[in-house]
């Protein structure tokens, strides 16, 4: 059987008997770093990854890596009790943690707010601190029922968000960012698609009314001002044309979930109501 | 008779080999032949005039003027080199004859001129090549592609011809053929002709003067029945020879000795 | 078939790639449209998705794959070996280090044309190199600079990847993605740059065209045809040199086009140098417009990098080429 599937069913099966106050964590995930936090667990964190930087505070501790170059000897020498992996780490990470006995569990990258929400309370179940997510989630829910698309009479806004540049790389509906945009009041109009390489042509053809671009770096800024140029495009006409914090979008903990919609509403509203 | 080509007291060469003071003539219209044993210098000796050496000290001065003060192209008018080994350029045989025109292209001058394809034409049918005008000269055999070069040469319209080795290592058909174009060259078209031949019998059949050279100086020069004697040949080459006379030109023939038990 | 009439087939060729590569894509725009679209004012997606993604695309593979196979024509000439191609010199990988650098270190800055400038920096330092370290007593020594160069290839690879090795993911993937060459480059004004100074080069093949021929023969014997030897292997080099770095600067490491186009037109164009530069351009700019407009189309609305057509297309017919005779300069 697969060594990573056999990992996911021990740990799935055993992780309601996973014992013990687990205070030598390591996170390799920089969601479930913030979750950590989320949970008032950070003192039990010694080491997380260079992209761990939110909140502040995690900027701190211990650095391992980062998310796909870990550093083992780093790792070892922390001697944690439990390690808290991606569904991305690379196999030969599983199988030395595996010859040193560690315990690890594997967080799937969540596709929806719903899968956000059950990768949190796993979290919890493992830390003991289930009864306090589920008060969090709770309060979340109400706090997103607020913003959440009050007026379902609203017409859907036609969005697209970018990802990545060289090549342009967009979310398509397997990513969380669908729900983020849907809770919004806006439709992601490469939701159906499978590959997230969609050209500069086909954007163009598809129309949308505003790009949201995930900041990554001085290449993003370039990346808006090619864009700008397109006077057929709505986006760009009304500006509509909009850079990101990537530490609140691409970092899919529930709080930032919660902060990506209140951001995108804000955007949405104000353009929902501009000329298409 | 003007002098085609005046050489004096020339010093040049390169780390490891120089020649030593060598001084002589080539008169218009004549043909000089360079002789002597392998590293004598004889190719260094033809480099130095084309120019791809520099002098160290002396002159050459080409129709009583200096060489040094003569522009290349205007000399490339006038002189034309077959080298001993000539890279083959995968080229048609019609191509690469057309290139000998190059210094007569005018400054500006982009297309070839009506006048330079009739000079081509004109050479390949003496030179007796018009047949393969159309095939590459990778395709051709080793006379048929010195028979190229000689052409190429020829179209430059030169009134010097300088050759290395023209003959080397070609059968005695070719050899005779390509003698024969380089003498009726010589005398219908009045071109003067510095070749070094290593064959000591085709230089006396057909040179009228001879260089010998040894050690990167000259040993001697004259006709040849003056420079091809036992004295001379077999200090220059270190070996025994038997001098005797060609039947139809009566022309020094060289013959190898038998070798003495003595000779290391 | 005369080589007049061929050399007419093929700018024919020229200008039906160009009106398909503006046509084609995921607009499909008919051909009349296009000329109108051309040729007047107007707004609309179709207007914009010619003017400001597929034109400025098409130039810029005129641009560069004109200008390599201008540069493979000119290496290949000095140095009378048929497998000298722009990039085994390594001036690519001057711009490729020069880029990777940029990258890496500069990441505060993010103007457009600092990707551009930096590339056509390290090709710079490398061809300067090249050419002190070539040129010794006077004379440029081929020998050397060909050496030299395959080196500094290897190691300016090397020195990409170490930066690759210490760099973040992202950086890692903008640098591999660069080197992998792309036509999608929106800069108008430096294309036109770019384009300007490569048909100035361009241009000047009429003096040199003569000059090219001489040298065929090797330089002694270019000599004796009064041609000044040293000064064309410089000017040869340095315009050479130069066409590659702007081409790559512009547009990454676009492989086998400086190889495989002027061994082509050789075959069936001429060898005379009085055409072949020319010939050699638009083929360059056809087969380059072509490789484009299929890594765009062939998986889309993904993108292939332009690199893996060229790559594959060039392989393919220089293996046919070379099976043919008469393959060397």
């Amino acid at each position: 059987m697969n060594k990573r599937v056999a990992h996911i069913l021990f740990f799935l099966t055993l992780a309601p008997f996973l014992n013990g106050d687990y205070n030598r964590i390591i996170s390799l995930v920089p969601s479930i770093t913030q979750e950590l936090y989320l949970l008032n667990h950070q003192a039990n964190l010694i080491g997380c990854t260079t992209f761990c930087r939110t909140p502040s505070a995690a900027k701190q501790k211990q650095k391992i890596g980062n998310v796909i170059n870990l550093n083992i000897e780093m790792i070892m020498s922390l001697e944690p009790d439990l390690l808290l992996a991606g569904d991305y780490t690379s196999q030969k990470y599983m199988d030395l943690f595996d010859r040193f006995q560690i315990p690890v569990v594997i967080f799937k990258t969540p596709s929806t707010f719903n899968e956000i929400m059950e990768g949190f309370l796993k979290l919890a179940r493992i830390i003991k601190k289930e009864p306090q997510a589920r008060q969090y989630l709770e309060e979340l829910n109400l706090r997103m029922k607020d913003i959440r698309d009050p007026n379902r009479n609203f017409p859907r806004v036609p969005v697209c968000f970018l990802l990545g540049t060289n090549p342009l790389y967009w979310a398509t509906g397997e990513s969380y960012l669908n729900d983020c945009i849907e809770f919004a009041g806006g439709i992601n109009l490469l939701k159906n698609r499978t590959n997230g390489q969609v050209s500069r042509e086909e954007i163009l053809r598809l129309r949308p009314q505003v790009i949201i671009m995930a900041d990554m770096g001085p290449g993003t800024r370039v990346e808006k001002s090619h864009w700008q140029v397109f006077n057929s495009l709505p986006a760009a006409r009304n500006n509509q044309l909009y850079i990101v914090d990537p530490d609140i979008f691409c970092l899919p903990s529930p709080e930032n979930f919660y902060l990506s919609v209140l951001t995108l509403r804000r955007i949405l509203t104000g353009s929902a109501s501009r000329p298409r | 008779m003007m002098n085609m080509l005046k050489v004096t007291d020339l010093i040049a060469g390169y780390p490891g080999f120089h020649l030593d003071r060598i001084s002589f003539n080539v008169e218009e219209n004549s043909i000089v032949g360079i002789i002597g044993p392998n590293g004598s210098g004889k190719t260094t000796l033809l480099r130095t005039i084309t120019g791809q050496i520099p002098i160290q000290k002396g002159s050459i001065s080409y129709r009583q003027r200096d060489m040094d003060k003569q522009g290349k192209k205007e000399l490339a008018r006038s002189i034309a080199v077959v080298s001993q080994f000539q890279p083959l350029p995968p080229l048609k045989v019609r191509e690469y004859v057309l290139l000998g025109r190059i210094p007569h292209f005018r400054r500006w001058q982009f297309l070839d001129s009506p006048e330079n394809r009739l000079v081509a034409h004109q050479i390949m049918d003496l030179v007796g090549i018009l047949d393969f005008q159309e095939r590459f000269l990778t395709e051709l055999s080793g006379g048929e592609q010195q028979l190229c070069h000689m052409a190429r040469a020829l179209v430059q319209r030169p009134r010097l011809l300088i050759l290395d080795e023209p003959t080397q290592s070609l059968d005695i058909s070719h050899q005779a053929m390509i003698m024969g174009l380089l003498t009726r060259m010589n005398r219908q078209q009045k071109i003067t002709i510095l070749m070094v031949v290593h064959d000591l019998n085709l230089a006396s059949q057909y040179c009228q003067f001879l260089l010998l050279l040894v050690g990167g100086k000259i040993h001697t020069q004259g006709p040849p029945r003056q420079v091809l004697t036992r004295e001379y040949i077999e200090k220059a080459y270190r070996i025994p020879v038997v001098i005797s006379s060609h039947p139809l030109s009566q022309r020094p023939v060289v013959f190898t000795g038998t070798l003495p038990d003595s000779l290391p | 078939m005369k080589i007049s009439t061929r050399l007419i087939l093929l700018f024919l060729l020229f200008i039906g790639v160009i009106l398909a590569g503006l046509s084609i894509g995921a607009v499909t725009i008919p051909f009349p449209k296009v000329l109108n679209i051309l040729f007047t004012r107007g707004t609309g997606i179709q207007y914009e998705i010619i003017h400001q993604v597929r034109l400025p695309r098409i130039l810029l593979a005129i641009t560069v794959g004109g200008g390599l196979s201008l540069a493979g024509v000119l290496f290949q000439a000095l140095f009378r070996n048929p497998l000298v191609e722009p990039y085994t010199l390594g001036v690519s990988g001057g711009a490729a280090l020069g880029v990777s650098i940029n990258h890496a270190l500069l990441g505060v800055t993010g103007f457009t044309l600092s990707l551009p400038l930096s590339g056509f920096a390290g090709s710079l330092v490398i061809i300067a190199v090249l050419f002190l370290l070539g040129f010794r007593k006077g004379h440029l020594r081929l020998n050397n600079i060909l050496l030299t160069g395959v080196m500094i290839s290897f190691i300016s690879s090397a020195l990409v990847m170490f930066i690759m090795s210490v760099s973040g993911r992202n950086t890692t993937h903008q640098i591999v993605f660069w080197i992998m060459g792309s036509l999608d480059r929106v800069n108008l004004p430096l294309i036109r740059l770019v384009l300007w100074i490569t048909l100035a080069i361009l241009a000047s093949m009429i003096f040199l065209a003569v000059r090219l021929n001489a040298i065929i023969l090797g330089e002694e014997a270019a000599a004796n045809l009064g041609v000044r030897v040293e000064s064309l292997k410089k000017l040869i080099f340095l315009l050479a040199s130069l066409l590659t770095g702007c081409g790559v600067s512009v547009a990454g490491i676009i492989g086998f086009v400086g190889l495989v186009v002027p061994h082509f037109v050789r075959l069936y164009l001429s060898r005379d140098h009085r055409i072949l530069p020319f010939a050699s351009f638009i083929t360059g700019g056809l087969f380059l417009i072509v490789s484009d407009t299929l890594a765009r189309t062939v998986i889309a609305p993904v993108e292939l990098p332009v690199g893996v057509i060229t790559g594959i297309l060039g392989g393919i017919l220089f293996v046919y080429a070379l099976n043919k005779q008469h393959l060397l300069v």
